[in-house]
């Protein structure tokens, strides 16, 4: 072989061939790997009305005891936004089948719903193991509110 | 339902913005195509969206977005055939080992990268949705591209095309390009068969089968074209219109058999003879309404769709920072390793690693297929897109800076009268 061709055949090896087995060792591993829960897409919410009439400013999230909600996602990470609200869409993250979102109202929103001031709100769920994760049961809670009832909701995804 | 005043001053304002950037960009010693890029991020969320948003849901509400999207995806179908029609698989051959090692090596070495970056990733930026194999051979086909078109833009612009590092460049591209595109076309098929049901047998007999046809069938009667060019220097409106009925024919094949539209086309572009003059015709006869009206319109497209915003928090940066030091390390990074290897000085292997780590459009269609398949999530996109911009970006300064003009003017001065074999838009003012 001449010595041109040797360094070329030394190279293609090194450069190309293990590498290749390296990819290859790579994707055979990798598929142990476990990626969060898919959530994107439209939920339907349903809040206990009572429990939502209870909560200070709920209304500035939300008036109504069944409401849509669609989230975007990127792996852990996904955004929430409200059907037929003036809420921009909030940020949130999941960790196993738990799910949590911190919600702070637009200005805007608190005057609305005519309180004086703005609370927190932070939105937690669980996917429902059993009914897989096209359902979510969970509570809006009031954060700087130790005595307030949260109010429970359950969520089905449409699509 | 179709509003034509809000089609036609969106394609108004997507002219006028990718004009404005492009123009502004080539004095920045920048391809007009980058400038381009950015124009259409910043018409999206990222910043129309983010300071003007009532303008924004004004001149860009979602429902409207169905009828840019199918003018934009024209545009890029004929622009993957004219992609095509530019690679030309002798290129490869005339060049030897060093072309032939630096290929292989600048898709293997971002591929096993971005592999592992995967395994970083996938458990924070993916979903149960995605499996991981989709997931990591798509970042690797994502990170391995180079953009071809831009590429060959630059040499020229540089006088660069006739060089060594130049026509080495050119050729590994073309192989980059299609190997991206065949690993692209396996991911597509086995996401859209589990995603669909659509049947996998019938996807790949289908593939294998129309690659067949196109190779020993109709890549015979495209020589008529070249035949016919020959004799009379042009071509008839017949024959344009016979050739762009074939180019969309093929794309549709490869939609209906389960790949994806661009599939066809590039392959339709790629079977057509490879005469220079012909070739140059060609491009000329679809070039301009394809440069400088359908590809902007896919480059706001892209824009409404990537959402910088979504990459918040000192996490996701570290993350979109990883990717793109990932995606030039392997990119860059291999190329140099195989050329200097092969016997090129450092320099010039340093130059041709810094053309191969550009990404521009070839990225952009190729993110955009991950989106719609669903095999990278929207904040990925918008960070595959920031690395995208980044490596398309950096390539002329940092170019200049290892290969300043003066190493190729004593190549530029022996050749004459050369005709360049590019694909698109190789006027030096890129216009």
């Amino acid at each position: 072989m001449k010595p041109a061709n040797k360094n070329f055949a030394i190279a293609y090896l090194i450069l190309v061939i293990i590498p290749v087995l390296g990819l290859a060792g790579v994707l055979r591993s990798g598929r142990k790997l476990v990626a969060p829960t898919a959530i994107a897409g439209r939920w339907q919410m349903q809040v206990s009305a009572p429990a939502l009439a209870a909560l200070p400013c709920a209304a500035s999230v939300t008036t109504l005891r069944d409401v849509g909600f669609t989230i975007s996602q990127s792996g852990r990470y996904f955004t929430l936004s409200f059907a037929n609200s003036v809420m921009p869409s909030t940020s949130g993250f999941i960790e196993g089948t738990t799910i949590q979102v911190s919600i702070l109202p637009p200005a805007e929103a608190v005057k609305d719903a005519g309180c004086s001031g703005g609370h927190v709100f932070s939105l937690i769920a669980t996917l429902d193991s059993k009914a897989g994760p096209s359902f979510m049961t969970g509570f809006l809670a009031v954060n700087d509110c130790a005595t307030c009832a949260p109010a429970e909701f359950r969520a089905f995804r449409k699509n | 339902m179709l509003n034509m005043f809000t089609l036609i001053l969106q394609i108004a304002m997507v002219l006028a913005a990718c004009r404005i950037l492009g123009s502004l960009f080539l004095k920045l010693g920048q391809p007009r195509v980058v400038g381009e890029m950015f124009a259409g991020i910043m018409l999206g969320p990222s910043l129309l969206g983010a300071i003007a948003p009532h303008w924004s849901a004004f001149l860009f509400p979602p429902a409207s977005l169905g009828f840019l999207n199918a003018l934009s995806q024209f545009g890029v179908v004929i622009f993957m055939f004219l992609v095509g029609l530019g690679i030309n698989p002798r290129e490869l051959k005339s060049q030897g080992h060093a072309a032939i090692l630096t290929s292989h090596v600048s898709i293997t070495a971002p591929f096993v990268l971005a592999s592992f970056l995967a395994v970083y990733l996938y458990p924070r930026l993916a979903d149960s949705g995605v499996p991981f194999t989709s997931f990591a051979l798509f970042m690797g086909s994502a990170m391995s591209i180079t953009a071809f078109p831009v590429l060959a833009r630059i040499l020229t612009e540089r006088d660069m095309l006739h060089s060594r590092l130049g026509t080495v460049a050119i050729a590994c591209a073309a192989v980059d390009d299609v190997t991206g595109w065949c690993i692209l076309a396996y991911i597509v098929l086995f996401i859209r068969a589990a995603n669909t049901g659509h049947p996998i047998l019938f996807t790949v007999g289908g593939l294998i089968a129309f690659t067949l046809v196109m190779l020993y069938g109709v890549q015979r009667l495209l020589k008529r074209f070249e035949s016919l060019y020959r004799q009379t220097g042009r071509l008839s409106e017949n024959a344009i219109a016979l050739m762009l009925l074939l180019a969309l024919s093929s794309a549709l094949c490869t939609e209906w058999i389960g790949i994806h539209l661009l599939f066809g086309s590039f392959l339709m572009g790629a079977i057509m003879p490879k005469e220079e003059k012909f070739v140059r015709y060609i491009v000329e006869k679809f070039e301009t309404i394809v440069v400088t009206m359908l590809l902007p319109l896919f480059f706001a497209f892209t824009g409404l769709r990537t959402n910088i915003r979504l990459v918040k928090g000192p996490e996701m940066w570290m993350y979109c920072v990883a990717i793109i030091l990932v995606a030039t390390l392997g990119k860059l990074g291999g190329s140099v390793l195989a050329c200097w290897w092969s016997g090129m000085p450092v320099r010039e292997a340093a130059g041709l690693g810094t053309l191969m780590n550009t990404r521009g459009l070839m990225e952009l269609i190729i993110l955009n297929i991950g989106l719609d398949i669903k095999v990278i999530s929207p904040a990925l996109f918008s960070m595959m897109v920031l690395m995208a911009l980044v490596t398309t970006f950096m390539t002329s300064p940092l170019l200049q800076a290892i290969c300043p003009d003066k190493m190729f003017s004593r190549q530029a001065e022996k050749r004459s009268g050369q005709l360049a074999v590019t694909p698109l838009g190789l006027d030096p003012a890129g216009d």
